[in-house]
């Protein structure tokens, strides 16, 4: 246990860090998204795009610019991993396979930026820079942009549906939020060790006398808003365990604050967009909840878990980084799971089962703790509204949240928006394993090999990206299958929390009454944690149970 | 030919997801929630929806 206070100090630091910023940040987020005035940059990226950021669109006009910006994006990221060979920067690499090719399309316009491939082994400086990095920046600020339009939906009265300008939230969330932050942050990699250039690939003789090609290029810059926009994509295959991509202690817990920024300072800005700051505290404090208690676990799985020698090396130590050390990796791996990040510094795969079981269980959890870039807030959002309902059952009052009422068709969203990743997940994962094609991929039978089927389809279900490892994923099956559950698993739970936002913003707000349920009280804080886990519980057991459980107790 | 098959794949998608927005949209389309310009109290929405500004 002789790392236990270097882990409570990496813990310490963090919070003290994430702590001290996200006030700002969400401060930041909240005038970006409220402020009627446009910055100068702001006005020539709509007259160069021909929109109108003043128009307040209705929920349907909104959710159609979403899709229609995410079609453009995909068909010009498919458009570019095949042509790649004609690309300037190829590095001479061939054009990627027409599965491969939209698998990875969809992956990074959807955010979840699964990789099939090895990074530098098959793409290209440009591809990487003008192709995936774009969509790293494009796809972080489409999911903000939902949020914030259901934050507005909630703050707004007699709206008639009308939830903002999906262009101006785009637009704004980029340029002001995303492009500056993602700049300092890049620097500041390169200060640590992060490698920045164009080069090609460097032939070295290894000590065992082989070959072995290392390629530089563009990383710094795309390791930052790979972290901070929760995407997750790495140049590397090994990601966030590639020394280049993450060379020490120091970068890997300035990564791990990367990622918890903006998904925390979205729920602080929710708060401020409502008009009560107590709701947003409230939502983070759950988020945060949820997090300590996986990190906690991943922790305790990996330094003193199940197994002779995990416990006689004081930690399992297959597939870690030496320089991150047992709890090093387990924090970014709850950090990871539970952001729908999918970056990754230890190899998933060789996490004990109960570590590997946790992560899963945060992926389950619909990416809420604290989620994705946006998807977190309006995920937990639409949890909320389950637990508020539920509360009304209970006390025989109609149920309302936020001055809103939760009615019959309200209420129908939500449940639509609660069971479609599960859908996604367990007839995804029911396809894989009876199709030979999804088993033939499969490198581990029983326990093991069904958490390898079920976690990919789950990682990629929830947008997180991040893959257990021991499946072969690049084949047209898998490429269809996994594409297919990030698309689905993107877009169809957007266009229900669009739906939403405007039914609420068509509402008027309800002053609060004495039967109304206070969403801001600590009760509330355990009702909503409880309504998490129930749910994903009731959900997921039996394939848990089939999978990591069985593998800890066997 | 599989490229041809990729983008039919997507482009379907994309449509059945914009069928989903507008059969959405006629679900909730409640005639309750419709503001009537003659309705004192709609009149009162209307002005609380102009102050509240155009894109945010």
């Amino acid at each position: 246990m002789s790392e236990i206070v270097p882990t409570l100090l990496q813990v310490a630091v963090l919070v003290a860090a994430l702590g001290l910023t996200v006030p700002l940040l969400g401060r930041l987020l909240a005038h970006a998204y409220t402020s009627p005035r446009h910055l100068a940059v702001e006005r020539v990226t709509y007259r160069a795009l021909r929109v109108d950021p003043d128009a307040d669109q209705h929920w349907r006009t909104y959710a159609m610019s979403v899709l229609g910006f995410s079609l453009v994006g995909v068909l010009a990221l498919f458009a570019f991993g095949r042509l790649q060979e004609h690309l300037p920067l190829s590095l001479g690499f061939a054009a990627l396979p027409t599965d491969g090719a939209w698998n990875t399309a969809v992956s990074f316009v959807t955010n979840t930026n699964w990789q099939w491939y090895s990074g530098e082994a098959a793409l290209g400086h440009l591809m990487q820079m003008s192709g995936l990095t774009v969509q790293n920046f494009l796809s972080a600020g489409v999911g903000m942009a939902v949020a914030a339009a259901f934050a507005r939906g909630l703050a707004r009265r007699g709206g008639a549906g009308r939830v903002g300008n999906f262009w101006a939230d785009l637009v704004r969330t980029v340029l002001r939020v995303l492009l500056p932050i993602a700049l300092v942050a890049a620097v500041l990699l390169v200060v640590m060790g992060v490698v920045q250039n164009l080069a090609g690939p460097h032939l070295v003789d290894t000590l065992t006398g082989g070959n072995q090609a290392i390629t530089g290029g563009p990383v710094a810059s795309q390791e930052a808003i790979k972290e901070l926009g929760t995407n997750g994509g790495g140049f590397y295959n090994a990601n966030s365990a590639h020394p280049f991509e993450n060379p020490t202690p120091m970068s890997n817990l300035f990564e791990i604050f990367l990622i918890l920024l903006v998904p925390f300072a979205m729920a602080w800005s929710f708060g401020l967009i409502v008009g009560d700051r107590r709701q947003g505290v409230a939502v983070l404090t759950v988020m945060g909840l949820l997090l300590a208690v996986s990190v906690a676990l991943i922790t305790w799985a990996e330094m003193a878990g199940p197994g002779t020698a995990p416990q006689l090396a004081q930690g399992a130590l297959e597939g870690k980084e030496q320089r991150f050390g047992t709890a090093g990796s387990a924090l970014f791996a709850a950090v990871t799971t539970g952001t729908s990040t999918g970056a990754v510094n230890t190899m998933h795969d060789s996490l004990t089962a109960p570590g590997g079981g946790v992560a899963l269980f945060n992926m389950m959890l619909g990416e809420i703790a604290p989620g994705g870039v946006g998807s977190g807030l309006y995920g937990m959002l639409m949890l909320a509204v389950v637990t508020v309902f539920l509360c009304g059952l209970m006390v025989g009052r109609t149920p309302e949240y936020l001055g809103k009422k939760i009615g019959q068709r309200e209420i129908v969203l939500v449940a639509a928006y609660v069971l479609t990743t599960p859908v996604l997940v367990l007839v995804g994962s029911a396809v894989a394993l009876t199709a030979s094609d999804g088993l033939a991929g499969l490198q581990e039978s029983g326990p093991h090999g069904l958490t390898e089927a079920v976690y990919a389809v789950t990682s990629a279900s929830n947008n997180n990206g991040s893959a257990f490892g021991g499946l072969t994923s690049g084949t047209p099956f898998w490429n269809t299958l996994l594409g297919s559950c990030m698309l689905l698993g993107r877009f169809l739970p957007m266009v229900v929390v669009l739906a939403l936002a405007g039914r609420f913003a068509t509402q008027p707000r309800l002053p609060a009454g004495a039967g109304t349920l206070p969403t801001h009280r600590p009760l509330f804080v355990v009702l909503l944690s409880g309504v998490a886990l129930v749910v994903v519980g009731l959900t997921y057991v039996p394939v848990l149970a089939l999978g990591p459980i069985v593998e800890s107790l066997s | 030919m599989n490229d041809v098959l990729y983008l039919l794949l997507t482009l379907v998608a994309f449509a059945l997801l914009a069928v989903l927005v507008g059969a959405l949209d006629r679900y909730l389309d409640d005639p309750a929630d419709r503001v009537d310009p003659t309705d004192p109290a709609d009149q009162t929405a209307q002005t609380e929806l102009a102050t509240q500004g155009g894109a945010a």
